[in-house]
């Protein structure tokens, strides 16, 4: 008897404790282009504040909206922008910088030419492009004060890094709202606050590039997630596929062997802008960048469907869709 | 001593049952759903691992959406500008959207996992 009394006072308790809990709650919307998803065991109204939050970023870092920071930096080649842009500027350029130019918030003006920031797509000639290429260079955005310049005919874009730093952002203040577990998806960009409510690992699926289902399924906590793939935003012609990730050198398309670049690390922001400079960079100059960097982890998918994966990640991943069965493993040593 | 017992087997048999049911989501097979939203609110998940087509009817209007080997589009629609159906394939990133009928359809993580990136 006394047995029973025990089982059923443990089981009482382990409800409790579970009712303790705050609800999970779940919010969606269309912003940056995308839709984003906030899932948190936090009340609603603060679920509400964080979609605000997000949508004054995208008021003030969107390239295609009047009256942003960047559209009006665009159009007069010269603006006094809010703190937020002038620091998310910052932290873009020092990622250029890092990466060489793999990644360059300038490349603008050619994204234009190819009609992506439209939808009109078209392939520029050699001469316009060539025309084009001297707007091309992050060195020239200077920052001075609150004001960012840009040469004549130069455009600024923040697109590689918005997402991110939105992502950044909004767990900060669910965090500060006391969240001790959620999810903040923003458009395949994904921030994981703490572990799942039950404990365990988040469970985030890198899309298998080619086909339809996963191609890695990762089991992480408390990181971000963000991929870059060749496959998001893309036109045929003549038998030939564009994609929307441009090789600042070349100005077209970046061919580097790789479709789908995945970037893992505790800043969304920084993972957000190196999943483009990688993917431009290709495996053999992102596998020399991991080593002397130390603070991310990749996943890279090749043309031909091998997976490139950086050790402590490999040990958080399982393979679907076929992939898996040609695997690199990169250490540091 | 047997009301013991009986308490400890319904608790057994609670726990067996809830075990199953964690194995059973934990199976299902891995992959893509695309998820319809309208106005804001989840509606319906719709597996792209099987052939389908789903109507969804609201007060704005009606949609009809088909899953054809693994890839969903909209294929008939009462609203005046049918941008939702060229659209074309739903894919990663770029959500298929009717604002007459304030519909979205947006792909979505299934099976295991929590979210989908890329």
């Amino acid at each position: 008897m006394k047995k029973a009394t025990a089982i059923i006072a443990a089981l009482g308790l382990l409800l409790s404790l579970a009712a303790c809990a705050p609800a999970e709650h779940t919010r969606s919307f269309f912003a940056m282009d995308t839709y984003m998803e906030l899932r948190a065991q936090a009340p609603e109204e603060v679920l509400a504040r964080t979609e605000e939050l997000i949508r004054s970023m995208e008021s003030q870092l969107s390239v295609t909206l009047p009256g942003s920071d960047i559209y009006s930096l665009n159009e007069t080649g010269s603006a006094r922008v809010s703190d937020r842009t002038l620091a998310l500027c910052r932290r873009a350029l020092e990622i250029c910088g890092e990466t060489d130019g793999a990644l360059d918030i300038t490349v603008y003006p050619a994204l234009r030419a190819w009609g992506f920031t439209t939808g009109s797509y078209r392939v520029p000639g050699p001469e316009e492009l060539a025309a084009l290429s001297p707007l091309v260079d992050y060195k020239s955005v200077a920052l001075e004060g609150g004001t960012v310049t840009l040469p004549r005919g130069a455009m600024l874009d923040l697109g590689a890094v918005a997402k991110g730093a939105a992502g950044d952002a909004a767990a900060e203040l669910l965090r500060q709202s006391g969240v001790k577990s959620g999810l903040v998806n923003l458009g395949g960009s994904v921030t994981c606050i703490g572990s799942k409510p039950d404990g365990s690992d988040w469970r985030v699926a890198v899309r298998d590039p080619v086909g339809q289902g996963y191609a890695a399924v990762l089991s992480v906590s408390d990181v971000s997630v963000v991929t870059s793939g060749g496959y998001e935003r893309f036109f045929e012609e003549g038998g030939i596929t564009y994609w929307h990730i441009l090789d600042p050198k070349t100005l077209a398309p970046a061919r580097s062997g790789l479709i789908s670049v995945t970037v893992v690390g505790p800043d969304a922001t920084r993972c957000d802008g190196l999943s483009t400079a990688l993917f431009v960079m290709g495996a053999e100059k992102a596998a020399e960048f991991w080593r002397r960097s130390g603070d991310f982890e990749m996943l890279l998918i090749t043309r031909e469907g091998k997976i490139i994966i950086t050790r402590a990640l490999a040990e958080r991943a399982e393979y679907r869709s076929g992939y898996g069965e040609e695997l690199e493993v990169l250490s540091r040593d | 001593m047997t009301k013991t017992k009986a308490i400890i087997a319904v608790f057994a048999a609670l726990l067996i049952i809830s075990g199953l049911g964690a194995l059973a989501v934990r199976s299902l097979p891995g992959g893509n759903v695309a998820r319809v939203y309208v106005d804001g609110k989840q509606v319906r998940e719709i597996p792209l691992d099987r052939d389908s087509e789903t109507v969804i009817e609201t007060a704005w209007g009606s949609n009809t959406i088909t899953v054809t080997a693994g890839q969903l589009r909209v294929t008939e629609a009462d609203c005046p500008d049918k941008v939702c159906i060229r659209t074309g394939i739903l894919r990663g990133g770029v959500p298929i959207v009717c604002l007459p009928h304030r519909l979205t359809v947006t792909l979505g993580a299934g099976g295991d996992a929590d979210a989908a990136v890329g």
